[in-house]
């Protein structure tokens, strides 16, 4: 043979999405609900920020070196982890405590299992609920964002004002949220202001085919669903569905973190139980637990049933059927 | 269009940009070596009947049919055996085959095939084969042991660049059209559908004007890849689902590409046997177009006389990007199973990065495999479990390769488990 050239197998073309991109978009879909944080909570937001997001990286780069192998920060997952982090906490949190967090979140939530793809629980809400047992007080102190213009909230959060009122009057003093305040609603975790905002990332990456619609609308869905028959129960029991979805980083879990390609079942049908499982567990945490707020448990509580969701739910090969109906 | 819609698939960017106004031809000048693998189907190779030294007509037959499966291979051109011993194939290497020395350039006339009762026997007579790719050859899928209710002529050309059927469609949709009948009237069939997709509009109108003359239905298919694999398309087509393991003539169809069915037409009506075919030439070159091709043309030539060039550090595909092969050398000539001769772009060595989950391979597996199992079994080397998770299925399309992005070889690796897979079949077969 004459010239002998470079020979591969097919396919030779390949998709333009690879996991770095997929990590950027999720990030893009994001930064309206950072923007608007920071236009609200102030340059304070934007160092807890910068620190989570920098402290990831560092801390991945530094456990990729301790083990002897090429760093991993290049493929973005560690910047989201940070930021995702960053979202679930309240605006005035001290700095040193974030980096706690974060260093659950990245070395015992996703390095120790052998990095991206590998980790059984979402690293960002590891870090999260890490900070939550152990430093109860800190994160649970929220302040108001700077343009909310919702009055009758004595406190900051909806959720907690409910549990409040519960344990010391027995009724609940509903708040009505109209559409325009859903740009900036009522206080909360960084990334929780903004329920439009959050809405619009989580579309954008559907529309991106990211994610799938199955996680989200069936968490969503639930929560909807049980929180309605509840109050239709007694209006006292919980407040309205329609602002449990826009609170409490319902949305920010439901879009961003139950949809974690690592720790969420990959196949339809286990994805939508996924989604339920979350749902159910969101309310009965809320309405029945200690914690006003049970998003990130419940996403943690269903990622350890992944595995067993994706062994039983899996998609039917095509043509394969009984060999007697021949 | 239909109502089953296909499960899963991509839609890679189609590049289907090489000129379909005409069909060109390719010029043959006197002293032109071809190269002619006696392989160029499923099965043995044929058995040469010349011997060298010999001067052989256009269309003379240069190999009748080996032992079991077979097929005759013809000369493409008036010339003289310079060698018999072997050639190069592009897909797997040395096979024995034979040189030929063109005497002159005369295209106009070929030596008639005599005889054939009917259209099967035709088909063998003329060495023709499943020109969709595969290569099987037709005088068997003409003669179904099975009852036959549906002909599906495959005009669906999924594959991105490759544009060889919407060119043969656009110029010879009559012949197809009566070819198509044919073959339905040989296997008694109730029904005959044209499949084409929604991307060759022009394609789906022409054939529609004549259609109604021969009694055929044309459908069009949404553009999606693969559209055009065999169980895919009955699927799109009918609905119907061709079992793991089966064939279509077991759910009553026959399937044909619309090249085949061209060439049963002109063996048919012309006694012409099966020694050229259309070739895409696309990709980075500089005049992408549509040849009809005698076959034995090394790559070389092809580029020089189409005025494209081989420009160092691309790669030479045979057929469509996502399940052609690339060649190693551009001595290899064009087969009766190339549709097209892609000139790509090396691509960057990539990253080949853990698994995310992201559950993409089998969402977009025609098959509902889960080709990210199938990869860790085979690397793990669990080929019983390979077995049990039906990797037998996989059709090759391609698309779990194409979607992963941490650019994982998952169609690669399923390759090499199905070969392993194959090996294990057959040892628990003789054990039994």
């Amino acid at each position: 043979m004459k010239q002998l050239m470079n020979v591969t197998f097919a396919p030779h073309i390949r998709s333009s999405m690879d996991t770095f991109k997929i990590m950027l978009f999720v990030i893009i879909s994001l930064l309206p609900a950072v923007i608007i944080s920071i236009i609200n909570y102030g340059l304070y937001a934007l160092t807890l920020y910068a620190v989570c997001i920098i402290s990831a990286v560092f801390l991945e780069h530094i456990f990729c070196k301790i083990q002897g192998r090429k760093t991993t920060i290049n493929d973005l997952s560690a910047v989201l982890t940070g930021l995702l982090l960053a979202l679930t906490l309240p605006p005035g949190l001290p700095l040193w405590t974030a980096f706690i967090g974060v260093f659950f979140a990245i070395i015992v939530g996703k390095m120790v299992f052998g990095g991206l793809g590998q980790n059984p629980f979402n690293p960002a809400l590891t870090g999260r609920m890490v900070l939550l047992i152990s430093f109860p007080a800190l994160m649970t102190s929220f302040q108001e964002p700077l343009y909310s213009n919702i009055d009758a909230l004595s406190g900051a959060t909806m959720l907690g004002n409910a549990k409040t009122d519960l344990s010391a009057y027995g009724i609940i003093n509903h708040i009505n949220i109209d559409y325009h305040q859903l740009l900036i609603s009522a206080g909360g975790s960084l990334g929780e202001i903004s329920p439009l905002a959050l809405i619009i990332g989580g579309l954008f990456l559907m529309y991106k085919r990211i994610i799938s619609w199955h996680i989200p609308v069936s968490f969503i869905g639930t929560v909807f669903v049980f929180t309605f028959i509840l109050n239709s129960i007694d209006s006292n029991i919980t407040i309205s569905p329609y602002n449990h979805i826009i609170s409490g980083g319902l949305l920010l879990g439901a879009f961003f973190m139950a949809t974690d390609y690592s720790t969420s079942p990959m196949y339809w049908a286990g994805k939508i139980l996924f989604g339920i499982g979350c749902g159910i567990l969101t309310v009965c945490i809320r309405v029945y637990g200690g914690y006003p707020e049970g998003v990130g448990f419940a996403i943690l509580i269903m990622n350890a049933f992944t595995p067993i969701l994706d062994k039983f739910f899996r998609p039917k090969v095509f043509g394969d059927r009984d060999e007697q109906l021949f | 269009m239909t109502e089953f819609n296909l499960k899963g698939g991509i839609h890679p960017d189609a590049h289907k940009t090489s000129d379909i106004s005409s069909v060109r031809d390719f010029t043959i000048m006197e002293g032109d070596d071809f190269f002619i693998p006696f392989v160029q189907h499923i099965g043995s190779p044929a058995s040469a009947v010349v011997n060298i030294g010999d001067e052989v007509e256009r269309g003379q037959l240069l190999a009748e049919c080996g032992a079991g499966l077979s097929s005759r291979i013809h000369s493409p051109v008036n010339g003289k055996i310079i060698d018999i011993s072997t050639v190069y194939h592009p897909a797997i290497g040395e096979v024995s085959g034979c040189t030929i020395k063109a005497l002159n350039d005369d295209t106009s006339n070929f030596k008639k095939l005599d005889g054939g009762n009917d259209l099967s026997d035709l088909a063998r007579l003329a060495g023709i084969v499943g020109l969709g790719g595969a290569g099987f050859p037709t005088y068997i899928k003409l003669n179904p042991n099975k009852p036959i209710d549906t002909v599906i002529i495959n005009g669906a050309e999924c594959e991105p660049y490759l544009m060889c059927d919407h060119a043969l469609m656009r110029a010879k949709s009559e012949n197809i059209l009566a070819g198509a009948k044919m073959i339905k009237e040989h296997v008694k069939a109730s029904v005959c559908i044209i499949a084409v997709e929604n991307n060759k509009k022009d394609c789906i109108a022409l054939l529609k004007q004549q259609s109604q003359k021969y009694n055929i239905d044309i459908i069009s298919l949404p553009t999606k890849y693969p559209q055009g694999g065999e169980k895919q398309l009955i699927y799109s087509v009918l609905g119907r689902i061709v079992p793991s393991g089966r064939l279509p003539a077991d759910i009553g169809v026959l399937i044909q590409n619309v090249a085949t069915v061209n060439a049963l037409y002109e063996a048919a009506v012309f006694s012409k046997p099966l020694f050229e075919r259309i070739v895409t030439v696309a990709g980075e070159v500089e005049n992408a177009a549509n040849y009809l091709m005698p076959i034995g043309v090394p790559v070389e030539r092809f580029l020089e006389r189409t005025g494209n060039k081989y420009k160092k550090g691309h790669k030479v595909i045979f057929g469509g990007p996502m399940t052609g092969g690339s060649v190693a050398s551009l001595d290899i000539p064009v087969i009766k199973t190339t549709g097209g001769v892609l000139l790509l772009k090396n691509q960057k060595k990539h990253k080949i990065l853990p698994c995310i989950r992201c559950g993409k391979c089998s969402e977009v597996c025609v098959m509902g495999l889960i080709p990210r199992e199938l990869e860790q079994n085979f690397l793990h080397n669990m080929v019983e479990k390979n077995v049990d998770e039906k990797i037998m299925s996989c059709i090759e399309c391609g698309c779990c390769s194409y979607i992963c992005p941490s650019g994982r070889l998952l169609a690669e690796t399923i390759k090499a488990g199905k070969k392993k897979a194959t090996i294990f079949l057959a040892k628990k077969k003789e054990n039994k």
